[in-house]
């Protein structure tokens, strides 16, 4: 048991090698995708990415751990409104602004987990964090001191310096996408760590049944409250890269609607997945660009898809490719095994 | 709360007036909480599309009111929203019962937004005025200040509503089976209850609250296709303030989250920027004090 527990994890980090570079390729391609094959510009490119980040980090929570929550979009206006703020009025640069509002969101998504993860569970929590959202938003639209109330924090420069002697100017798109691509790959690695490590496991194990992690000796609350906060880590990120990508913040981004934009990505992509989010994310940002240039009613038409998802494969799409892909295998390994698999089939 | 008491001494009636407004507003909260609580204890549904319930409520009132008259438009479009909720649950949202939580969520939440763009698509982006008409335009003299009468019967069926829902719930058979069925459904069916009729009818019922909410509060205020996702917000926190599946608790809960949001408009100065946040602040101080709400039952949903 012991023994074949351990070479399966090893077995796991191995695994990681080939996905992780496969999405290096992804992302080294997708530019020239964007522009040649669908028609599109990089700037919706680094888009997906940016909300790629930011549903990724979401379904450690939701996907992975069990816990939805309604309110994730707080994160990445909070993040976005911490390094606007410093950016536009004390000139802060990259590294101070990113770095400032990373420790801050933490720092809030830490106490916010203290008080609501051991209160609440199932869809009282899902709510409670729709409700934290809300407050968020309405002292972002309301403090027009600090915020700038309705209109957000406009002007955002892109950034000028960002490492000694990079030859990126982050005014070019594809210079920005770069620097979005290389920031996403390191957090799906950094994802990829955590999902894949022990602690992912005993996640997964309270996903599955909360009360068995309980009795095995899991301080399932402490779990969840380590979820939450690295669940809070890449829309953090991803809210200060949205700050540049946009040149402003506004208090909309923390509305319970975006909160559900992120759900319906990850559950679109596939929610019990690895890269399902990350897939749904560019979907749903390439949906919106696509389907608003017919019409701008674009959200019904999305959320039709959405409800059809949740109603006949609530897997998601990555889900849907996996077993597919696991029939495919699983039917060629008994083809090469001929007959005793067909004999069992008969039997039975 | 000096600040009230200078009120009342200086200009009672003034003060009489902003409790009644208040009051007013609470009972639009109480209706559409309601619809949402009861619901939501019976069979765990958090119904995102009930906002947006309320809102088409709000919209089909508007169009019946130029044919039919107001008061005949609020109860047609009220009962629009029963029909459209039982079909939603008796073809979709029943699959779902055997799923995780979440996905009814998830469903409702699409719901949601599909309905919303149905709304814009039909009616338009701008807010559509819609004042009362007849004898409904008027205004009644109270004693302490003239009085919309319209608000008035605001108030009036609300609680004519509230007192059958009350009696539905306590004096029938249906009301015995969704008072057991929000402790332990599945008992309930095992003792050979219609539980999947029962919970097309409560969410008929859930709907039809909504509806009236919705029919109720477009002549008040101007109505628009987002009203719903400001609304909802408001009746979840209603719920959880009051208790979860929880009849007294969404009454009181309501009113209280009414007249708290009306004193803050209309008793502090630049109170008004502060309207949205009150409910916030109060559900906080509620949970810090009675973690499952004011009348939250011990036991549901853990």
């Amino acid at each position: 048991m012991a023994t074949s527990a351990l070479s399966a994890h090893r077995r796991s980090s191995w695994n990681g090698l080939v996905p992780l570079a496969a999405w290096a390729i992804v992302l080294v391609l997708l530019p020239w995708f964007m522009q040649h094959v669908l028609k599109s510009n990089v700037a919706l490119a680094t888009n997906m990415l940016i909300f790629g980040i930011a549903a990724l980090g979401f379904n450690l929570l939701y996907g992975h751990t069990g816990e939805l929550s309604f309110g994730h979009a707080a994160f990445i206006g909070l993040a976005g409104y911490f390094a606007a703020y410093q950016i536009l009025n004390h000139g802060w640069t990259w590294w101070p602004a990113l770095g400032l509002a990373f420790a801050a969101t933490m720092l809030f998504a830490f106490i916010l987990a203290r008080v609501i993860v051991p209160r609440s569970t199932g869809i009282y929590f899902s709510m409670l964090m729709l409700a934290v959202g809300q407050v968020l938003l309405f002292i972002g639209e309301r403090w027009n001191a600090v915020t700038g109330g309705d209109d957000g924090l406009q002007g955002i420069p892109r950034p000028t310096y960002i490492l000694p002697g990079s030859p990126l100017n982050m005014n070019n798109e594809l210079h920005f996408y770069v620097l979005v691509a290389v920031i996403a790959w390191l957090a799906t690695l950094f994802m990829w760590r955590v999902v894949h490590s022990p602690f992912g496991a005993v996640c997964h194990a309270i996903r599955e049944n909360k009360q068995r992690a309980e009795f095995l000796g899991y301080n399932v609350t402490r779990y969840k409250i380590n979820a939450f906060v690295l669940s809070a880590t890449l829309p953090a990120i991803a809210g200060v890269l949205l700050g540049y990508y946009d040149g402003a913040v506004n208090p909309g981004e923390m509305n319970w609607t975006e909160s559900g934009d992120i759900v319906m990505m990850t559950l679109l992509g596939g929610a019990p997945t690895f890269w399902g989010p990350i897939l749904g994310a560019g979907l749903f940002k390439f949906m919106q660009q696509y389907v608003s240039n017919y019409t701008q009613f674009w959200e019904g038409y999305i959320g039709i898809v959405f409800v059809g998802f949740v109603l006949f494969a609530p897997q998601g799409i990555w889900g849907l490719a996996e077993a597919w892909w696991r029939n495919m295998r699983a039917g060629r390994a008994s083809k090469t095994a001929g007959a005793p698999e067909a004999s069992a089939e008969n039997a039975s | 709360m000096p600040l009230a008491t200078v009120y009342l001494t200086i200009m009672p009636n003034q003060m009489i007036a902003t409790i009644f407004d208040g009051l007013t507003r609470g009972m639009l909260y109480v209706l559409l909480a309601l619809g949402l609580n009861i619901i939501l204890g019976l069979m765990g549904v958090i119904n995102f599309a009930h906002g947006a319930f309320f809102a088409l409520g709000a919209y089909i009132t508007f169009t019946l009111s130029q044919r039919l008259g107001l008061f005949p438009a609020i109860i047609a479009a009220a009962l629009c929203m029963a029909v459209l909720g039982m079909i939603m649950e008796s073809t979709f949202i029943r699959r779902l019962y055997s799923r995780p939580p979440e996905h009814v969520l998830m469903f409702t939440f699409g719901a949601f937004l599909i309905i919303v763009q149905i709304i814009r698509k039909i009616w338009g982006d701008t807010p559509q005025p819609l004042s009362p008409t007849g004898f409904l335009a008027g205004s009644i003299n109270l004693g302490f200040s003239q009085y919309p009468t319209f608000r008035l019967l605001v108030v009036a069926l609300t609680v004519l509503v509230l007192i059958i829902v009350y009696l539905i719930l306590v004096r029938t058979n249906l009301g015995l089976t969704i008072r057991a069925g929000t402790r332990d459904s599945e008992m309930v069916s095992i003792l050979g209850i219609n539980m999947p009729l029962t919970f097309t009818i409560v969410f008929g019922l859930g709907s039809l609250l909504g509806g009236l909410a919705g029919g109720l509060e477009a002549p008040l205020y101007n109505i628009d296709p987002n009203m719903g996702a400001t609304y909802i917000i408001i009746a979840f926190l209603v719920v959880i303030v009051g208790g979860i599946g929880s009849f007294w608790g969404a009454v009181v809960g309501g009113l209280i989250i009414g007249l708290l949001q009306e004193l803050t408009v209309q008793l502090i100065p630049g109170g008004s920027s502060a309207e949205d946040i009150v409910p916030f602040a109060f559900m906080l101080l509620i949970l810090l004090v009675r973690p499952r709400g004011l009348f939250g039952a011990e036991g549901l949903f853990d």
